[in-house]
């Protein structure tokens, strides 16, 4: 056996960038999703999680060197391949508490802190799938829970190697810098984001061969409080973090109001826009904004673009009503002549004369009666054209399949069990940002609504209702979009694409709630790279 | 001879297998005595000693002596030294903290159900791949090294720091422990 003396230690403090949620799978009181809880009742990352999301971005010949494999086949069989474990060892990322150090172990939790009891109540996020007519598909409707943006985790990556396993090291880490690098759910609608903390964050190689390495290896605890003995900084490159990745920048401004739903209302109206906290650092020590931030979630715009994109893209591909595709000329014909002479020839009419009988004229009679034109050749000819061009016609019934190419592509699709096929679902290709601005009183706005009695035009009792919405003209929205390059590739898909985005930015795709009464209407700039 | 203590504090949840699994709430149990407390068994701790002896023997020679490695953990054969030296008990709670969880009736909140599945090259779950496991929450475990010779009492200090995880998925960030030996 090959004696593996190199072990690279990385301990690495992440940041949440956005709000994020790895699902425990249990259902709550409250909501569909609960997150995953440590011993002690707190949020955390489970190092299954982060192993899987490194195992999946990591090249494939590094993949089962790494992360270690199952064997093929019995021993006896030719092509029999060994198993072996995984050289990578990854801890569970841990929550720095509210004293800047992580909490780990059994620990009394003060859940009436400040700090603490937050996480007793972590934020909740409606969601209702729209529908291609724009209203709310019934069955739909879900609600999950999520952590705060800005909750920081410690945790410890170990390669178990050699020396020459160095780069390795360096592409596995150099993953942790990339704009896909999300944990846990949802991750295509702004979840899950993370970046690394690099005054906090330390590595170190250590060459068990060596003395002093090993003994400062051994006195190293798996404890997470405890920093890598003479660690040095993480130091990865961050360029290389956007290949294959397309960035939009777009920057919004409000019209005038927006308002993306809580979901419920406050005491004074009945529908109020979505706010959240989020925790924000100083010297190392978690501060709770006292402010709740107004949220623009991910997920609205996400609908909003996919649903114009789908648009855009029939109009590419001519998949509508009256299209030049659609437009019908038809080509089959009868021949007549053919059919009627196939008819006079039946009857010899030519021996007639005053003193035929009448039996004569029966059989004639007869065989006309008889004569089926649907047996005749023209007409199963005929027949046989129509088909064809239904056959034809149906084919580009077809399309709708098609022009949900791009939302395919993009947005990624569902596994649809009724179907047969095995890989029939896929993540999308989209990331888009959560947007947090900053809540100012003064900027909320009661709307007050009557329903009106359509026949007498008087207010209906008990109709009354009122909504408060944001004014955000005076806040710029800055929106970043990233898109994987190969979802691009199809020049009308990335057409399609560019022109959902310039209506936005036009103003044409309004955003968030009761956009018909004239709230959340966007116009902004544009920037590529 | 000698008898030594050792604990084992964890540091997150952690998963000692009984191979049993209970229908739908978990595909995985954990090791429990009769009072429904959790415990490791000697033999699992025995085999960890051993493979961390082992390991630090391969890597350096001046550290640990190989034989002596051989000699205390035992070998295979009839030869008369081929036994092994070291007898581990199992670790279990302290029997304070047993009575006291036993007294409560605190038990069953020692466990924690959790679930993963595997994500296919698409970045979705993949069908079937769900599975959940028990865990037990971050506890400490003691147990016994009983009548052995004071010359493997080095071999022991000098291997329980690189003991640092134990049990199922110790490379995914269960079971992250610390082994302290110290004399009783």
């Amino acid at each position: 056996m090959k004696v593996l003396t190199h072990r690279f230690l990385a301990q690495i403090t992440i940041e949440a960038h956005s709000a994020f949620a790895i699902n425990s799978g249990k259902v709550g009181l409250l909501n569909d999703n609960m997150v995953a809880k440590d011993g002690n009742g707190l949020p955390y990352l489970p190092g299954t999680s982060i192993a899987g999301v490194l195992r999946h971005a990591i090249d494939k010949e590094l993949e089962n060197e790494l992360f270690g494999t199952s064997g093929i086949g019995n021993s006896r069989g030719r092509e029999s391949k060994d198993g072996f474990g995984s050289r990578l060892v990854i801890s569970p990322g841990l929550l720095v508490g509210k004293d800047g150090r992580v909490i780990e172990g059994l620990q009394t939790i003060d859940f009436e802190d400040p700090f603490y009891s937050l996480f007793r109540a972590l934020p909740l996020r409606d969601h209702v799938k729209i529908n291609s007519k724009g209203t709310a598909e019934k069955g739909a409707k879900y609600d999950e829970e999520l952590v705060f943006k800005g909750t920081r985790f410690v945790f410890e990556i170990e390669l178990k190697g050699v020396k020459e396993d160095q780069n390795s090291w360096e592409k596995l880490l150099g993953i942790l810098e990339t704009p896909d690098f999300r944990l846990g759910s949802g991750t295509r609608k702004g979840y899950g984001e993370f970046k690394i903390i690099h005054e906090r964050s330390f590595q170190r190689i250590f060459d068990l061969t060596e003395t002093s390495d090993l003994s400062a290896y051994l006195t190293k605890t798996v404890s997470l409080n405890f920093p890598i003995p003479n660690g040095e900084k993480l130091n990865i490159e961050k360029v290389q973090g956007l290949i294959g990745w397309k960035k939009y920048e777009l920057q919004l401004r409000a019209k005038d109001f927006f308002l993306f739903g809580a979901g419920f209302g406050d005491g004074d109206v009945d529908h109020i826009t979505k706010r959240e906290k989020i925790i924000s650092w100083v010297n190392h020590c978690p501060k709770i904004s006292d402010e709740e931030y107004i949220l623009i979630p991910a997920t609205s715009i996400k609908g909003a673009l996919a649903h114009r994109l789908r648009f855009n893209f029939s109009k590419e591909i001519e998949d509508y009503i009256e299209s030049p595709k659609d437009f019908y000329h038809p080509q089959a014909k009868i021949d007549e002549e053919h059919l009627l002479s196939e008819l006079k020839s039946l009857a010899n009419l030519e021996n007639l004369c005053v003193n035929t009988t009448d039996e004569v004229f029966m059989e004639i009679e007869n065989k006309i009666r008889e004569f089926d034109p649907f047996k005749t050749k023209p007409w199963i000819c005929f027949e046989n054209q129509l088909k064809d061009e239904a056959a034809i016609i149906l084919k580009t019934g077809d399309q709708s399949e098609e022009s949900n190419l791009a939302i395919k592509t993009l947005f990624g699709f569902a596994n649809n069990h009724s179907q047969e096929e095995q890989k029939s679902s896929g993540k999308g290709n989209v990331i888009i940002q959560d947007v947090y601005l900053t809540y100012k009183k003064e900027n909320d706005k009661v709307f007050n609504h009557v329903k009106i009695d359509r026949f007498t035009g008087g207010a209906i009792d008990g109709a009354l209702f009122q909504e408060k919405a944001f004014y955000g003209k005076d806040q710029p929205i800055d929106l970043n979009i990233f898109v994987k390059k190969e979802a691009l590739e199809d020049p009308k898909i990335k057409k399609a694409w560019e022109d959902t985005l310039e209506d936005l930015i036009q103003g044409g795709i309004p955003l968030g709630g009761m956009t018909t009464k004239g709230h959340g209407f966007f116009t902004g700039t544009k920037k590529e790279n | 001879m000698k008898t030594i203590k050792f604990s084992i504090q964890f540091y997150g949840y952690w998963h000692v297998g009984s191979g049993l699994s209970e229908g739908t709430k978990a595909d995985s149990l954990v090791l429990k005595d009769r009072n429904n407390l959790p415990y490791i068994p000697g033999k699992t701790i025995k085999g960890l000693f051993r493979h961390a002896a082992e390991e630090l023997a391969a890597l350096s020679e001046t550290y640990l002596d190989k034989d002596m490695v051989q000699k205390a953990f035992g070998s295979f054969g009839y030869a008369e030294s081929s036994g092994s030296k070291l007898f581990f008990s199992d670790a279990q709670l302290s029997s304070f903290h047993a009575k006291e969880i036993l007294s409560q009736d605190l038990s069953e909140s020692l466990y924690e159900v959790i679930s993963s599945t595997k994500i296919d090259e698409l970045g979705v779950a993949e069908d079937k791949s769900l599975r959940q496991m028990e865990v037990t929450i971050p506890l400490t475990l003691y147990g016994v090294i009983t009548d052995f010779e004071n010359r493997y009492y080095e071999l022991l200090i000098k291997s329980a720091p690189m003991i640092k995880y134990l049990g199922l998925n110790r490379n995914r960030g269960l079971g992250r422990c610390e082994i302290k030996v110290f004399e009783s």
